[in-house]
């Protein structure tokens, strides 16, 4: 039975629009239009491959990183030579903070040449103050982009290639593993929790967790 | 099917001459235009999806809607929560350098948690005492898990463990965390392995889905 381009089949329960051979229940061969969609049952998920879906004109399309010019997770390694023995204060990525969210995921420090032979010096004095410094290894925004902290509290990078280092050597890498997540799936401009804890290990202390979680 | 049927005959009446369906709409847009909500019971099946570009949102099924099922789109300014979030702690007169299993008050069941730094200040680790050589701390970050009024939640522990600090002053720790919704992440739990007093190993149980 047709109706002006309207298909009915009595047989098999299918309509078609445009099409006389409806192969779903509903077979619209052209555009449709709706207010809103619902999907009662959309099927199993995907267990490989798939594409996610996104909007940008009101109708269903498919989100393809390779078309973008940035992926929703970006992944670089980021080399950073010529670093003096006081290591990285404020690196500049030029990577846009209103558009991702950077975080470090690894980093190691060595020499110009790549190697590992990296000691520090606590108090950048040439003597053993028995004490260490903290990693300060780190992310943070300013001006609008994302900046990288590399360095240890309080102390100089020594080569150590030689058995009794001079601590002249000031020529060190900084290789940092980076994930920058786009805007869309990410949440940043979340307020700084801070909590004393008035002298204990917090083992039995709970942290206010941010507002809306 | 006798539902359609009569729904569609209603419409039909409001058909002009071209081949274009209207409901609730004397001027469908496209093929078929549906003035309303469209509730569709199995699978969509586009086959003209082209590729989004500009700005665009990701789409997402909302559980939380009548019928349930609505395409929502994911506006992370709209959310309290995005599939990725980042924020800072400090931690004030930490009793010298250790912080042990602290409850982040994030619970297990909703997200995954990782610390993507940490830095310690206002004390110096300094060397462990109790060895009859000089040794250090080695720096440690972990996320742990703590169950309080019978839910579990993610902890944290860092230290340089057990070599406390200069005059056992208390220190700070300032560390950033990246939290991630539980619904984009497969969480695997722990899994050991063993190099044997060697320097290499083989894994005999990383997950099927993994490999």
């Amino acid at each position: 039975m047709a109706f002006l381009g309207l298909f009915l089949n009595a047989q098999n329960g299918k309509v078609g629009i445009k099409t006389a051979n409806p192969t779903e229940t509903l077979d619209v061969n052209g555009s449709s239009y709706t207010n809103s969609l619902y999907l009662r049952n959309p099927g199993e998920p995907d267990k490989t491959g798939g594409h996610f879906l996104a909007t940008s004109s009101n109708s269903l399309q498919l989100y393809d990183p390779t078309l973008e010019s940035s992926g929703l997770f970006n992944y670089l390694k980021l080399t950073i030579s010529g670093v003096p023995a006081k290591g990285i204060t404020d690196y500049d990525t030029k990577i846009d903070a209103t558009k991702f969210l950077v975080v470090v995921h690894n980093y190691s420090f060595q020499l110009n040449d790549g190697s590992t032979e990296v000691a520090l010096d606590y108090g950048s004095n040439g003597i053993n103050d028995n004490k260490q410094g903290s990693p300060n290894v780190n992310t943070f925004k300013s001006n609008g982009t994302w900046h990288i902290r590399a360095n240890f509290t309080n102390s100089k990078l020594l080569d150590y290639t030689s058995a009794d280092p001079d601590g002249v050597y000031n020529n060190f890498k900084v290789d940092l593993y980076l994930m920058a997540y786009k805007y869309l799936i990410t949440k940043q401009n979340i307020n700084d929790t801070t909590k004393d804890l008035g002298g204990t290990n917090g083992s039995t202390q709970t942290l206010s967790k941010p507002s809306g979680f | 099917m006798k539902k359609i049927t009569t729904l569609l005959f209603v419409t039909c009446t409001c058909l002009g001459i071209s081949a274009q369906i209207g409901i609730n709409t004397t001027n469908p847009q496209g093929t078929l235009d549906v003035n309303g909500g469209t509730l569709i019971e199995s699978y969509v099946i586009d086959t003209v999806n082209s590729n989004a570009t500009g700005n665009y949102y990701l789409l997402t099924r909302s559980k939380d809607t009548t019928p349930v099922g609505k395409v929502k789109l994911l506006d992370i300014a709209l959310r309290n929560v995005a599939p990725v979030n980042t924020y800072t702690i400090i931690l004030k007169n930490v009793s010298q350098d250790d912080v042990l299993n602290l409850n982040t008050g994030l619970e297990k069941s909703k997200y995954v948690v990782a610390i993507t730094g940490a830095v310690f200040t206002d004390a110096t680790p300094g060397v462990i005492t109790s060895t009859s050589y000089k040794s250090f701390g080695a720096y440690s970050t972990e996320v742990t898990s703590i169950v309080n009024g019978g839910k579990t939640y993610n902890a944290v522990n860092l230290s340089f463990q057990g070599a406390g600090t200069t005059s056992a002053q208390n220190g700070t720790w300032s560390l950033t965390l990246c939290v991630y919704e539980k619904a984009l992440v497969k969480d695997w739990g722990t899994y050991t392995g063993n190099v044997n007093s060697s320097y290499i190993g083989v894994s005999t149980n990383t997950p099927i889905g993994l490999q």
